[in-house]
């Protein structure tokens, strides 16, 4: 349907694997933030940060710099990976808290 | 907890770690700084294990009608919780009606005006048995359109008075006069009840008599960044926990002048133990502070109070509009972002190979 | 000397003034109290008879006893007449009402306050502090807190908000008339404001407004709205406009006998047409859609007309215009339509404080701060628009805004209530106190964008604000090419006629200041009226070129041999052939341009 890319590098000077600037398309700060959140806690990255060129466009930069140990496309998947196992692990914290307190309402 | 009046360095480290700080004119220390490398000696490297062991949620109510739904979560940040709060607000999708179509309209409200009271009435249709209208303009499929009609005639009353409005037969146009007309196999699948709107004494239009409304409405599922109505939370929104230190102890007069600064239910006057007739004040239930800081504007106090926020501790509030459950808005708001990331992972693997 | 006195047009006595002085200023005295009687109840006092409660009694003194100077017509003037502009004031000796006109006040001391009272001198005061004050000046909140040119503005402005014109809108044809959509009643309003009853006719919104430079959107007097409150209805208005249709009229061509009727022969016409050849009434008329069709009984010809305006409109009415016996035919109509003019990008704003602003974007409610109790606001203000403006009124709305939402009441703004006493600020800060909120009307709010605290406290209230009928669809004008003025060649003016803008004089220096050569060339000649003509070389005229036995020869040579193209504006033809009309001749000289060789000074 949409003949734009989810996701694309951007030429930003950089020429190496370890910096690179992804282009994320119809993303805003709900993904972005968090994502960024979960990369800078990886101890091999040097830089993590986005951008939103222009409120009226629906894009995100996403630059990432890691020290070189391993490359930035390595560092977003992790942080994806991350942000899911997080989400995973909320949603069933929340499940159970919610039928540890529909429980107790029942015996009260 | 009365503390001392200087703070170790670990002390001081763990505050700018963990706590914001409300001054009096301004807030300190918002940003989240536990990224690895930034603290010597601490280890901030993301940890799965660590996560899930400080990792709570705390549901301390939830409303009979399971509209209104307060819960903590603790020990996550705010860029996570933020985007729990973004997509409830605008991600999660509802039912809401979109196109009007007026067959006879001779009431004094106008009839864009009438639809777009029509289109902010929440239906109770729950939006995950429908699916997304691709075309606006295709054909009213019953896996994505529920249809609705609205016929009101405002009548005299035989014998009646012009002057006394409240005679009037159906003057008043609510809510509960739309009524749900199946399409294809929907009569199987709902009940009238289940597709109604929410609330049945939403005021839509008001008619004297001889006026009219013919009106058919149709209903398709989208999400709040498209427009307002379709948005599943009167509100959504978090705080964080607030945490008072009393640096010295307050007793008699200097406790309840203290307890006043606060709201109601914060600060507790007890009887000091160690002395007989004296009375302390103690910090009892610090959730209920408004965060007004009254406090600082009485010298005697200031420096010997401490207002701090606990900056991972997040008391969220959720306030449906009726359509979803508030358990199942926060399930769908927590869904979404696994389906972002899960979405961007899947690109990225296609590109790969 | 004579002081006379006069009643309207009749000079009635002519009396020695050295001795009457005196004694006029206690017939004054004893006039007015008369007067003062027949103001009050008791009316039917016999000693009043004859004294209309509205008659002007003005002394003008032969000698002004302080400044020691002759007035140039002394006397007692009585006006009885009707039609005379007349305010109340209390007159003190009888503590009554009195109703005094605008010759009169000139020689009364009316003071305002009781501290004010001057020993033989003053003689009324003030009914209310406010009442010098015109209605609309009367409306403004807390208008003594505001610098003067404010609420001058504001009155300005007030006159300009769309609002509630009348209740009769459907019955009338205003050929323009803006109307808000959802009204609300001011939660902060003046008792002028229950006093004329204008509840009936509200004229803006009460929002909740943050005062924080939010996104870099809100600079220069912008502000931001609320993507989710515009949609739930914030600000919404519409315009209604009434088109005259006149067949018979010149501009349809000179012939009578034309009405409205459907063309039979177009049945694709009759969705958009009734059968009398008139749009449906209700339905939504798009540009260039069928707006009319006639009949010219005379031809047999039918012609249809489209819908010139660039906005949708919806039909509100028709009204068939005629005879009152109502047997004329059907060749004029009043059509009423109605624009949607809900708020974008553009349109204009402003506080009841002389704050105008234009709407810069409208911004998602995720991404906007939301409050502890979880609010967001509907309109970001940007702090900079006080310091120099100096609206402290508008900063004592924020407060009383918020403090007559929380606790449910109405607040009095009438001017010059906290004199001496309690303090405004205090007054509302400590109902917000109590409420808990903090004492100075700032909330601590969270980032929507990432989630944590925001650093600084938000000054957070309830404003009533309007919406100016000011809007960018009304005022936006582009063309690229398009119509040209036929005697000039140039680009036609007037928003209407798809005109251009002129570049004038003042914008031609700056260009020549810049020393942009080419885009000179390019906005005076290209893209206004260049033309190529010929001109005759041997005698340097270009009007005298004409066709004659199919070739083109310069009448005033005989000749057609020197002939040469030119590239000139075409107005520069304009300007000749009108010299030549007053029997001047231009002659250009076009030998060729001499090359000189530019050498470098050593």
């Amino acid at each position: 349907m949409n003949s734009m890319n989810k996701i694309e590098i951007a030429q930003d000077g950089s020429t190496d694997d370890y910096s690179k600037t992804f282009t994320i398309n119809n993303e805003d700060h709900t993904l972005a933030n968090a994502l960024r959140y979960m990369i800078m806690k990886n101890p091999n990255v040097v830089f993590c940060g986005y951008t939103i060129p222009h409120p009226s466009e629906i894009k995100v930069n996403f630059k990432i710099q890691t020290n070189k140990k391993v490359t930035a496309l390595e560092v977003l998947e992790k942080g994806l990976v991350d942000l899911q196992e997080v989400c995973k692990h909320v949603l069933h914290t929340y499940e159970t808290a919610v039928q540890q307190f529909q429980s107790q309402q029942m015996e009260a | 907890m009365t503390g001392k009046n200087t703070k170790t360095q670990e002390e001081i480290v763990h505050d700018l770690r963990t706590r914001v700080k409300l001054e009096e004119y301004g807030v300190e220390n918002t940003q989240s700084t536990d990224y690895p490398g930034t603290y010597e000696h601490y280890d901030d490297s993301w940890d799965f294990e660590k996560f899930k062991k400080n990792f709570k949620i705390d549901i301390k109510s939830y409303s009979a009608d399971k509209m209104e739904m307060e819960f903590d979560m603790i020990g996550i940040d705010a860029s996570i919780a933020n985007s729990f709060r973004r997509i409830l607000l605008a991600e999660v999708p509802t039912m809401a009606i979109e196109k009007v179509l007026i067959y006879n309209n001779t009431s004094v409200i106008q009839d864009e005006i009438l639809a777009h009271r029509l289109g902010l009435i929440p239906l109770k249709a729950g939006p995950s048995k429908f699916k997304f209208k691709l075309n606006p303009e295709g054909d009213n499929n019953e896996d994505d359109t529920l249809e609705y009609e609205l016929k009101v005639k405002c009548k005299m009353p035989k014998n009646g008075n012009k002057e006394d409005r409240k005679s009037f037969i159906d003057s008043k146009v609510l809510s509960s006069h739309i009524k749900w007309n199946p399409i294809g196999n929907q009569a199987e699948q709902f009940k009238e009840e289940d597709v109604c709107p929410v609330l049945g004494d939403i005021l839509v239009a008001k008619m004297n008599p001889g006026q009219e409304l013919d009106l058919k409405l149709l209903a398709v599922k989208g999400i709040g960044k498209d427009h307002a109505k379709f948005s599943p939370v009167a509100t959504a929104y978090y705080r964080l926990l607030t945490e008072i230190v009393l640096k010295t102890d307050f007793y008699d007069e200097q406790a309840e002048k203290l307890k006043s600064c606060f709201s109601p239910g914060v600060i507790k006057i007890v009887e000091d133990k160690k002395k007989e007739g004296r009375t302390k004040a103690v910090v009892d239930n610090p959730r209920l502070d408004t965060c007004s800081r009254q406090v600082y504007m009485f010298d005697e106090f200031k420096g010997l109070v401490e207002i701090n926020k606990i900056r991972d501790h997040f008391l969220f509030s959720i306030e449906s509009t009726g359509a979803v459950t508030c358990e199942n808005l926060m399930k769908e708001s927590i869904n979404i972002l696994m389906m972002k990331t899960q979405n961007l992972l899947n690109e990225i693997n296609s590109k790969k190979n | 000397m004579i002081q006379e006195i006069l009643l309207p047009g009749h000079l009635y006595l002519g009396v020695l003034a050295e001795r009457l002085h005196q004694t006029l200023i206690k017939l004054t005295k004893k006039l007015r109290y008369i007067k003062a009687l027949a103001t009050s109840k008791s009316s039917d006092n016999k000693l009043c008879q004859g004294i209309p409660k509205n008659m002007e009694i003005c002394h003008v003194p032969r000698i002004d006893m302080e400044k020691n100077t002759y007035s140039l017509y002394p006397g007692l003037y009585l006006f009885t007449t009707p039609g005379r502009m007349m305010r109340p004031v209390k007159n003190l000796m009888t503590q009554q009402t009195e109703f005094i006109g605008t010759m009169e006040q000139c020689y009364l001391h009316v003071c305002v306050k009781p501290e004010e009272f001057v020993e033989n001198k003053t003689s009324h005061s003030e009914l209310y502090p406010y009442s010098f004050m015109s209605v609309v000046a009367c409306l403004t909140p807390f208008s003594e807190f505001n610098q003067s040119p404010r609420n001058m503005y504001q009155c300005q402005m007030g006159k300009q908000t769309m609002g509630t014109p009348c209740h009769s809108i459907q019955n009338r044809a205003d050929n323009k008339l803006y109307r808000i959509n959802f009204p609300q009643s001011p939660i902060v309003r003046t008792k002028i404001y229950d006093h004329y009853k204008l509840d009936d006719y509200p004229l803006g919104t009460n929002a909740i407004v943050a005062v924080v430079s939010y996104s870099g959107y809100d600079m220069e007097d912008a502000m931001i709205l609320n993507k989710s409150s515009f949609e739930r209805g914030f600000a919404h208005g519409m315009v209604y406009s009434t088109e005259i249709v006149e067949l018979n009229d010149k501009s349809f061509g000179s012939s009578k006998g034309k009405i409205f009727a459907l063309d039979p022969r177009y049945p694709k016409l009759g969705e958009k047409l009734d059968k009398d050849g008139l749009p449906y009434v209700g339905s939504i008329i798009y540009p260039g859609d069928p707006f009319y069709c006639y009949l010219d009984q005379n031809t047999g010809e039918y012609r249809v007309q489209n819908f010139k305006k660039l906005e949708k409109a919806y039909i509100e009415s028709i009204r068939a215009l005629g005879s009152d016996d109502g047997t004329d035919p059907l060749n004029k109509v009043a059509i009423m339509m109605s624009f949607n003019r809900n708020p974008i990008i553009g349109d204009k704003f402003s506080s009841r404080h002389g704050q105008k602003g234009i709407c810069s974007r409208i911004y998602p409610t995720e991404d906007l701060p939301f409050t502890e109790s979880g609010l967001t606001p509907d309109i970001i203000f940007n702090p900079h628009g006080f310091p120099s403006r100096m609206t402290i009124g508008m900063m004592i709305e924020f407060m009383a805004g918020k403090s007559g939402a929380i606790y449910g009441t109405a607040h009095d703004a009438t001017p010059f209530q906290f004199e001496g006493g309690q303090s405004a600020i205090d007054y509302y800060g400590n109902l917000l106190k109590k409420a808990g909120y903090s004492y100075y009307g700032t909330e601590s709010m969270y980032s929507g964008i990432h989630g944590r605290q925001l650093e600084v406290d938000i000054f957070f209230g309830v404003v009533y604000y309007q919406r100016l009928r000011h809007m960018v669809s009304d005022k936006f004008q582009v063309r690229t090419t398009g119509p040209i003025d036929v005697k000039t060649h140039q680009p036609v003016k007037g928003r209407k006629r798809e005109g251009g803008i002129r570049f004038g004089e003042m914008e031609r220096d700056a260009l020549l200041a810049h020393g942009t050569a080419a885009v000179i060339q390019d906005r005076l000649l290209n893209c206004s009226d260049k033309t190529t003509e010929k001109i005759c070389t041997r005698c340097g005229s270009f009007v005298s070129i004409s066709k004659k036995n199919s070739h083109l020869t310069c009448l005033l040579c005989g000749k057609n041999d020197a002939l040469s193209n030119i590239c000139i504006p075409y107005v520069l033809k304009y300007l000749v052939a009108e010299l030549a009309s007053v029997n001047i001749r231009v002659k250009f000289d076009t030998t060729q341009a001499r090359i000189t060789n530019y050498s470098v000074e050593p």
